[in-house]
């Protein structure tokens, strides 16, 4: 199994591959609708040259980092000023539950309408979403914290800004660090719905641009690019969770 | 060195505590033995001041800078992200400048608690009795002078129970130190006290104390608390009244 497994590994991916061109081969009307392989290959040699196609995808890879970053930094501190009061936690608590029943997502076009259809607008989307998840992620692991390993500290009397420093701070992190993966798939959305209602570049922009026309290569690639990079930064952030998480090391 | 009188608790449920009195001496280990659910824990919790009782005092005179207090909680609390080692010296890093962290101190003890070779591993990589070795490490390093530990042993197999509750002796010993040490075990509480105390079941008074300070009185301890034991807790309640 193991030694097979290098061979076995592509099989599916050309096995789709194969059938979708046999599908669509010869057959115009499927060719329009559904796009093949081999158009995408020639659309990917055509665009990868020029500048505009890496221009898009600069555009929503750096709104989604900024997102991303913002989201999370803002969240965290957010999650652990509400965590850290007793009160603050408790007036919060149907707050947050009420906000996470609101679909961000809905919020778009309120955002275009704020931040206009630049680069801002996207990034107060991914930020806005992430945040939210970051916000809770935080809160929940420094109230957990508090509540398993506190016992210890407080019985050594030890002073509250370094109990916060070792043990309130690493332990929402630590939550924090654990819903990167999730929140880097939902930057990703929160830049894609952006640039979908409205933009003017952007691999959402370009996807959309395409569809509009009916050019269905394109769309497919502009989605490969999209899975690529969520791929890439997933990659990223599991090397990062095995790196700083030793609890999830298995 | 610490003195609790008529210590009730109450969480709301009926009485837990019903009026505990416990005095330990410096330098003697205290065993508290009693049926599970019958609030040893929370007694634990209440000396540790972590947990206000409904009623009742505790006195303690320890006045010195640092930790004066070990605490081991029965739930295992190491923190998940940091290494054994680390963990250990948690103290230290809670109260620094006051506390030099001592890493050959640090090793000697992974060592005599037969953890050499376990410093750089996580929580999760440990086994219960290792992780509980390794807070019962974190507990002795701080050098409190009133130690605190619930069922510090709990999970360990014979040999290194005995192994560890000789190393708990010795510490009381060389520090002068006052220790109350919970446990579910007869045997153990034989070897390691200097004193058993007893507890009825809820709500939880003190039933007897058995002074155990020759080996014949240790012998007769023993004896004893089996025939308590294994006629409870019917035998319990005779004894309380
Ligand atoms: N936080 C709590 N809230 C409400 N009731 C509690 C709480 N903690 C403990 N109790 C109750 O108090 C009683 C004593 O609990 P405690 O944990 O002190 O027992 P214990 O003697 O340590 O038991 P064991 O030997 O099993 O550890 C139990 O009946 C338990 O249900
Ligand atoms: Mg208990």
């Amino acid at each position: 199994m193991r030694r097979l497994f290098p061979i076995l590994l592509p099989l599916p991916a050309l096995f789709l591959l194969i059938a979708w061109q046999g599908f669509v081969t010869g057959v115009p009307q499927r060719l329009f609708l559904f796009g093949s392989p081999t158009q995408i290959f020639q659309v990917a040699l055509q665009e990868l040259p020029q500048a505009a196609i890496w221009h898009d995808m600069g555009v929503t890879l750096s709104a989604l980092l900024a997102g991303l970053a913002l989201g999370t930094l803002a969240g965290t501190a957010g999650g652990l000023l509400l965590a850290l009061h007793p009160v603050a936690r408790a007036v919060s608590r149907p707050y947050l539950i009420f906000f996470g029943s609101v679909q961000i997502f809905t919020l778009a076009p309120l955002l275009v309408i704020w931040f206009g259809i630049g680069w801002g607008a996207k990034v107060a989307m991914a930020a806005l979403v992430t945040g939210f998840v970051a916000l809770q992620q935080a809160a929940s692991g420094a109230t957990a914290a508090e509540q398993h390993y506190l016992g210890y500290a407080r019985s050594l009397k030890a002073d509250p800004s370094r109990v916060m420093w070792h043990i309130i701070l690493p332990g929402a992190l630590h939550w924090v660090l654990a819903g990167l993966k999730l929140n880097i798939g939902f930057a990703t959305l929160g830049v894609l719905v952006g640039e979908f209602i409205s933009a003017e570049d952007g691999l959402g922009h370009y996807i959309f641009k395409a569809s509009g026309v009916y050019d269905v290569p394109r769309v497919w690639f502009g989605v490969l690019l999209l899975c690529l990079m969520a791929l890439a930064l997933t990659a990223i952030a599991d090397w990062a969770t095995k790196r700083f998480l030793p609890l999830q090391g298995h | 060195m610490l003195t609790a009188s008529h210590l009730c608790h109450d969480y709301g449920r009926g009485p837990v505590l019903d009026g505990i009195e416990l005095e330990l001496e410096a330098g003697s280990v205290t065993c508290l033995l009693g049926p599970s659910g019958c609030g040893k824990s929370t007694l634990l919790n209440i000396l540790a001041g972590l947990l206000k009782p409904t009623s009742g005092t505790v006195n303690a005179d320890c006045a010195r800078p640092g930790p004066a207090l070990g605490y081991m909680a029965q739930e295992p609390d190491l923190l998940p992200w940091l290494t054994a080692e680390k963990n250990a010296a948690l103290a230290a890093q809670l109260h620094g400048g006051i506390m030099a962290p001592d890493a050959g101190k640090r090793a000697a003890l992974f060592r005599r608690f037969g953890l050499a070779g376990c410093e750089r591993l996580y929580p999760h990589e440990l086994s219960g009795g290792q992780r509980q070795r390794v807070a019962l490490i974190r507990t002795l390093l701080a050098e409190p002078k009133l130690l605190l530990l619930d069922e510090p042993l709990g999970h360990l197999d014979a040999g290194r129970r005995l192994m560890a509750a000789r190393a708990i002796r010795q510490y009381v010993a060389e520090h002068r130190a006052t220790a109350l040490v919970v446990t579910h075990q007869l045997d153990e509480a034989v070897h390691l006290g200097d004193r058993i105390v007893t507890l009825s079941d809820r709500p939880t008074r003190v039933t007897g104390i058995h002074r155990l300070d020759s080996p014949n009185s240790r012998r007769e301890a023993f004896m004893a608390l089996s025939e308590t034991l294994a006629s409870a807790p019917v035998a319990a309640e005779g004894v309380a009244a």
